[in-house]
């Protein structure tokens, strides 16, 4: 036992001096890998980022509510497929609040500075409130009754009035020759923060249906006239008892509208959640390969160089093999460097990837690089095993070296 | 002199085959990454500038919706839409797709004199539709280049009468040349490529709204009509025409102009050419470059090392260069050169593996103004680049080399 402890600090001992005797190599070496895990750190942080960002945005839509709204894909029969008096129903069969609505494009303009913002009207009720709880930066909803007030998105806010406060003040909503004046009594906090650096790339935004464009989330909303039961409106907010409960609320709305359901939507804003995540789960899938192909790279780099390394090492080798080292002590040896160099290259890489990334973050982002523990772990890990391979080939082959004939050569 | 410096480095670049390759292969790959964004860039820029009008990324396509829309299009509206965007738009047209009405025979695409410019047609043959054609409604039309082949095959289309409806038959006066980019939907990408399913799911997914109105223009295969041969139809919709730079400007601000009016627009745009020209490929850009300048101090590490290895490797062979007569700054600048000339060579075959790679990402790209070329500039700046961090990358071997004392390295013989 103790023999055998003995030997490992031999080892030890001889790898740690390894390292030491060639201080340049050791160093440019170093910094080579501390330099390429933690550029492959900060990739994947920044790629988990964007999913954890995401997810965060999009919890905030609603998972419990289910949209009835026209189909934008065919024209309808019915001259009036929906009509106002469709939400009592509909709160029975939801248990729960319905909010009818209307949706236009509008054209909203800041009379003070005359800046102009296209957006979506969403003429509703306060009931929207209770199904899906406004998160309010400034003010408050909309209250039962209220005519002439309307509440904002934080992009149509920004849009109209920048940074400056928007509560209080007028806004004049111009569409199809009519132009109605309100006041601002609040501001809704934008669920997609993702959306403040990119929202230039969402060029297809305006080539959607205004009925899908109330998830853009840049919308006034407004109080909309909903007294005649007969009132044709564009659709519904409803609100089922929790997320598992949407199954059975648009199964249930979809069997209750019977033939009008063909010249409807009807879904769970959830179900859209899933597909939205998904699909950007798939996007960064893709994106992995960027950091897989840093390591890589680093992988080849480190092969060569321990390959030429332990070529200019067969003396110092075959003098150890002659001092008594057995041949698994000397390929141990080696592997030891190895492993010491990349472990500590990984813990100088972790505080080099926190700083990148914060770099990142300040200059280019809006979301926060996340560091999940696994990820850290898997790429630190696949670090050494490729730092491990590379050596473990060259090792092998210098642990075999006749000592006789290594020195007498030289 | 200099050139006994630069044989004797190339052989012993040469005598280590595997080493040298294996430096090689390194700054090849940092070099390759370098070059990939710019090519792309500058190519798919370049294209969609000078391709504007076939790529569509010069215009804008308006239709309407079909679920409860407060007002239709009209001829009489566009003359109020020209005025509102006078000096921001070069051409506002109305289009009335009449395909898939009941009663007209072949598909037909009713408008103005503008009609073959707004859907990006050149004439083969003959002559277009002119303003006293329409204003005079004459019974001609100009086909499109797959209808002529269709209906008259293997012969000249040209002074042939066609029956639209049962009681309106109108002369060809003219045949179009097919079109240069077939098959490029509104967005800009191509529609029978291999990707296009992915594209549809993806457009989907965003919401977009199909136009048929819309998809039909793209076909190849309608007969071009002046509008007034159809007074009861109506425009289904609108092209407006604009500098490709300033599209989405005008895309938001014809928005803004429609929905003022009372009309629920739809618009399709490609917007490839503001992409490009705008704040996220910069900043896309820079951080290609931040992964470029990664790579390449990574590599003069691993050059470095690897060189230092190899002084130690060749004290042997320093010790009798400086035996023979070589001075030390001799063999330092012999050190200097080799990693050069390596690190040059690697900078000058990345470039091409960095094309080869941006050929391919651009294979596999549907939108059809997405190109490559050769960044010349880029390109040279690259290799300058990584020729320079190989000069630098020798500056820690040539030192160590020029301690090597040949006096007791030969004694140890």
């Amino acid at each position: 036992m103790r023999a055998r402890a003995t030997a490992w600090r031999a080892v030890g001992r001889a790898a740690w001096r390894g390292l030491v005797r060639r201080p340049l190599q050791t160093a440019l070496l170093f910094f080579a890998l501390t330099t390429s895990l933690g550029a492959t750190l900060t990739i994947l942080a920044v790629l988990a980022g964007i999913g954890e960002q995401m997810r965060r945005d999009l919890v905030r839509v609603g998972m419990d509510v289910v949209n009835v709204h026209l189909s934008p894909r065919v024209g309808s029969l019915f001259a009036q497929p929906l009509r106002a008096q469709d939400c009592a129903w509909m709160r029975a069969v939801a248990e729960g609040p319905v909010a009818p609505f209307r949706a236009a494009t509008v054209v909203g303009v800041d009379p003070a500075s005359g800046r102009e913002a296209q957006f979506l009207e969403l003429a509703t009720t306060a009931e929207w409130a209770a199904v899906v709880p406004p998160e309010m930066i400034h003010g408050r909803f909309l209250e039962p009754g209220e005519t002439d007030a309307c509440a904002l998105d934080e992009w149509v806010a920004r849009a109209l009035f920048g940074d400056d406060p928007a509560v209080g003040r007028p806004l004049v909503l111009r569409a199809g020759g009519r132009r109605r004046e309100l006041t601002v009594v609040g501001v809704l906090h934008d669920p997609f923060e993702i959306r403040k650096r990119f929202d230039e790339l969402d060029v297809t935004g305006t080539a959607r249906s205004r009925l899908l464009r109330m998830m853009e989330f840049k919308s006034a909303y407004v109080t909309g006239d909903f007294s005649d039961p007969r009132a044709a409106i564009h659709g519904a907010i409803v609100k089922a008892r929790d997320a598992d409960d949407t199954r059975r609320v648009v199964s249930e709305l979809a069997r209750r509208f019977g033939p009008r359901n063909e010249y409807l939507s009807i879904w769970a804003r959830r179900n859209w959640v899933d597909a939205v995540l998904r699909a950007a789960g798939l996007a960064l899938s893709v994106a992995n390969v960027l950091w897989i192909v840093v390591l890589l790279i680093t992988g080849v780099m480190v092969t060569t160089v321990s390959l030429v390394a332990v070529r200019e090492r067969y003396r110092e080798i075959a003098i150890r093999r002659a001092e008594g080292a057995r041949r698994r002590e000397v390929a141990l040896q080696l592997l030891l460097e190895n492993a010491l160099l990349t472990l500590a290259a990984s813990a100088a890489a972790l505080v080099l990837a926190q700083g990148l990334a914060a770099l990142v973050e300040a200059r280019y982002l809006s979301w926060r690089p996340v560091f999940f523990p696994g990820d850290l772990a898997l790429a630190l890990g696949m670090g050494l095993v490729i730092g491990a391979l590379a050596t473990a080939l060259p090792a092998a082959r210098a642990a075999t070296l006749d000592p006789v004939r290594v020195l007498r050569q030289a | 002199m200099l050139l006994r410096l630069l044989a004797s480095s190339l052989r012993a670049v040469l005598r280590r085959p595997w080493h040298s390759l294996l430096v090689l292969q390194g700054v090849i790959w940092g070099t390759a990454l370098g070059v990939v964004p710019p090519a792309i860039l500058h190519g798919s820029l370049e294209r969609a500038e000078r391709s504007a009008s076939s790529l569509g990324t010069d215009r804008i396509l308006v239709a309407q919706e079909r679920v409860d829309v407060p007002r239709r299009f009209r001829w009489s509206d566009l003359p109020a839409l020209r005025r509102e965007l006078a000096g921001e738009a070069d051409r506002v047209t109305g289009l009335a797709v009449l395909t898939g009405r009941e009663d007209v025979r072949v598909p037909t695409i009713a408008g103005t004199s503008e009609l073959a410019r707004a859907l990006r047609l050149e004439l083969a043959r003959g002559r277009g539709l002119t303003a006293e054609d329409v204003r005079e409604a004459r019974p001609v039309a100009v086909l499109e280049h797959d209808l002529a082949q269709l209906l008259f095959p293997g012969r000249e289309a040209l002074g042939e009468a066609l029956a639209l409806t049962d009681d309106l038959e109108v002369l060809v006066v003219g045949v179009c040349a097919p079109r240069e980019q077939a098959g490029v939907d509104a967005f800009g990408y191509e529609e029978d490529h291999p990707l296009r399913w992915v594209v549809d799911k993806v457009l989907g997914y965003a919401g977009v709204f199909e136009s048929t109105a819309i998809e039909a223009l793209s076909r190849d295969d309608a007969a071009l009509v002046p509008r007034t041969l159809f007074p009861d139809a109506a425009p289904d919709c609108l092209e407006i025409r604009a500098d490709p730079p300033r599209i989405l400007a005008l895309r938001d601000r014809v928005r803004s102009v429609l929905a003022a009016d009372g009309f629920e627009p739809v618009l399709y745009v490609n917007a490839l050419l503001p992409i490009l020209y705008g704040e996220t490929l910069r900043m896309s850009l820079e951080l290609a470059r931040a992964v470029f300048l990664l790579s390449i101090l990574v590599g003069t590490s691993v050059v470095s090392a690897v060189m230092v290895l190899s002084v130690v490797q060749r004290r042997h062979e320093i010790a009798i260069r400086r035996v023979e007569g070589a001075r030390r700054a001799h063999i330092a600048v012999q050190f200097v050169v080799e990693t050069g000339a390596l690190c040059a060579a690697g900078g000058l075959l990345g470039v091409p593996v960095g094309l080869g790679l941006a050929a391919a990402r651009c294979a596999g790209q549907p939108l059809a103004s997405v190109t490559w070329t050769v960044p010349v500039l880029e390109s040279a700046v690259m290799v300058g680049v990584v020729t320079l961090v190989g000069l630098f990358g020798g500056l820690v071997p040539a030192w160590s080399a020029v301690r090597v004392d040949p006096v007791v390295v030969l004694r140890n013989e």
